[in-house]
């Protein structure tokens, strides 16, 4: 039964059972705990950590990273997943800029509004948003999803997302094979990806952004807290 | 009339107790059995606001006293549940 107690008393925090754990022992060998005692010391203590939490930045911190890592994956669990198919084009050719001039006006004409249209048709792209929005915003949409971008030493990278990433792959490929038509000298050194994981939602990052904007936010919050209502902390009240 | 912080006030009132004495006293004056979390949870609230303080012994058991702040808190706590007791006994009379 002692055993009982020891573990017991150690659910309150610290400072507590350094001021009443010895009375508290005690008082639990005058009246040893059954179940109806045991449910009111956990619950009494587990208030007690939870309100010396509350008086603590270091609590509102914490309670605040857990509830913004919850939430972040919370809505991440909600979204749809997103993929990237990359291609790489080598161009080729001594002067750089002049290459990045050429891909630079290949890319506007096939990014052009007909091209993305017919490749919108051909893979069913955007059903739902072409049914209800105006095909300049689906357009614009679109060309969002899409990256060309130039590495080192004369490399074009060519971005697609989409929540498919059998489409997405598809819609790369038809891209990079408008880019190579309007441009000349680019040779395809790695075909349009098939994504396996998606890029959207990576949970470490989300979890991670998730704690730290909680914690921050849970920070300010006790700070806030105490210049507006310094009385909260006082037990009278 | 369960409030713990009332009921260690009064038992209190009555003299210095330790807590399992406080449970016993409680128990008979307002036949309400206080668990040793709740008990505790209480003690610690009332010491914090300055209500009890805590007697010198050297036993194990810790007697608390009230003090003159507890004493007036709870002579308004009584007094408030008084004006409820005389106006819910007034309006049954009506009823």
């Amino acid at each position: 039964m002692r055993r009982l107690a020891h573990w017991l008393v150690r659910l309150y925090p610290r400072a507590w059972r350094e001021r009443y754990g010895e009375e508290f022992h005690a008082l639990l060998d005058d009246c040893p705990p059954d179940k109806l005692k045991i449910a009111s010391i956990v619950t009494a203590a587990l208030s007690m950590r939870l309100g010396a939490m509350a008086r603590s930045p270091l609590g509102w911190g914490s309670a605040g990273a857990v509830t913004g890592a919850s939430l972040l994956l919370m809505w991440a669990a909600i979204t749809p997943a997103r993929y990237v198919s990359h291609a790489t084009i080598l161009a080729q050719g001594s002067d750089r800029r002049q290459i990045m001039r050429e891909v630079g006006a290949a890319s506007q004409s096939a990014l052009r509004r007909s091209e993305l249209i017919g490749i919108m048709d051909r893979h069913g792209l955007f059903r739902e948003e072409r049914a209800r929005m105006p095909a300049e915003d689906v357009v614009e949409k679109m060309r969002q999803s899409i990256r060309v971008s130039f590495g080192q030493p004369a490399l074009v990278l060519v971005d697609f997302v989409y929540p498919d990433p059998m489409i997405a792959q598809r819609v790369t490929q038809d891209l990079q094979v408008a880019l190579m038509s309007a441009a000349g000298g680019l040779t395809l050194l790695d075909p349009a990806s098939l994504p396996t994981t998606p890029a959207w939602p990576n949970l470490l990052a989300v979890a991670g952004t998730g704690l730290i904007a909680g914690a921050l936010l849970g920070a300010a919050g006790f700070l806030l807290r105490r210049k507006l209502a310094p009385a909260a902390s006082n037990p009278k009240n | 009339m369960t409030d713990p912080s009332v009921l260690i006030l009064s038992s209190l009132a009555g003299g210095d107790k330790h807590g399992y004495a406080m449970m016993e006293d409680i128990e008979q004056f307002a036949g309400v059995r206080l668990g040793p979390g709740t008990l505790y949870g209480a003690i610690t609230r009332l010491e914090e606001a300055g209500w009890i303080r805590p007697v010198k012994t050297k036993d194990r058991r810790q007697p608390y006293t009230i003090t003159a702040e507890g004493s007036t808190h709870l002579a308004a706590e009584l007094a408030a549940v008084e004006r409820i007791v005389k106006a819910g006994r007034r309006r049954l009379k009506s009823a």
